[in-house]
């Protein structure tokens, strides 16, 4: 099926992990996130002069950071047993940000391998209990080559 | 329509859509998205299956696969969950009928 190209809500977005390798992934979708923010940044490189006359910058290294809720149950909960998981073995895991499910072409969005660097649960008094999760790009080798993050488009 | 079905229509349907994208650009004013356009591989879009239909699938596999292998253990660490997502080229793979598709080979 082909994307609808309109404004979507933060709602219909897609999260997924992947519990195999980067080349045959296995991804899951992690259905109960909530609250997914994906951060881009660069760092800034000053490359002023005299001969500008003007403050000029240059994009310097590259920065990606996700964070995401998950709303938590009782119970077996696949999906948070594997984040949770991640988070105490310190595992690579492999994630991917969608606008739209898997299956949809054009879907597109940032793939990554990260380790959850916090995992905060939450148990207000009179809110749902969840977790949130922050996830940072790690290095990752496949077959000797280095994986760095990519916006990913589902064909 | 059974899986391999689907694979394939995956694959079509990321081909036409490739296809129409690249040519609705620009070469000069697109020129690094037609890149990453035709970076895009249709055979690695993702088809969704149930579980239970991963596992039966991987059953019939070769044991020396390494695709297969790097799938199941995909499978067994997502037990419990309704459905997984695998490339459309991995499904074919697995089910024998993977020699124009398989990205790898």
């Amino acid at each position: 099926m082909a994307l609808s190209e309109t404004p979507i809500a933060g709602a219909e977005g897609f999260a997924y992990y992947n519990s195999a390798t980067y080349s045959s992934p296995t991804w899951v979708n992690i259905a109960n996130a909530r609250d997914v923010t994906i951060n881009l940044s660069a760092n800034e490189v000053e490359t002023n002069a005299r001969a500008s006359g003007w403050k000029l910058s240059r994009q310097g290294l590259r920065e990606l950071s996700f964070s995401f809720g998950y709303l938590m149950k009782q119970g077996a909960d696949t999906v948070w047993d594997a984040l949770r998981a991640a988070y105490f073995a310190g595992t690579v895991t492999e994630f991917l940000f969608l606008d739209a499910d898997a299956t949809e072409t054009g879907a597109e969005g940032v793939r990554a391998h990260c380790q959850i660097f916090s995992q905060t649960i939450n148990q207000s008094l009179e809110d749902a209990v969840t977790s949130d999760n922050e996830c940072r790009p790690v290095w990752f080798e496949d077959s000797a080559t280095l994986i760095v993050p990519t916006w990913y488009t589902a064909s | 329509m059974d899986v391999t079905q689907r694979a394939r229509l995956a694959i079509q349907r990321g081909e036409a859509w490739k296809a129409d994208t690249m040519a609705d650009l620009d070469e000069v004013a697109h020129a690094s998205e037609l890149a990453n356009m035709a970076a895009i591989d249709p055979t690695r879009g993702l088809v969704a299956l149930g579980h239970a239909e991963a596992v039966a699938l991987l059953q019939a596999a070769d044991k020396d696969d390494d695709v297969a292998n790097a799938l199941r253990v995909g499978v067994a660490k997502s037990a419990g969950v309704d459905r997984v997502y695998w490339q459309a080229c991995d499904v074919l793979r697995v089910a024998k009928q993977h020699p124009e598709t398989a990205a790898d080979d």
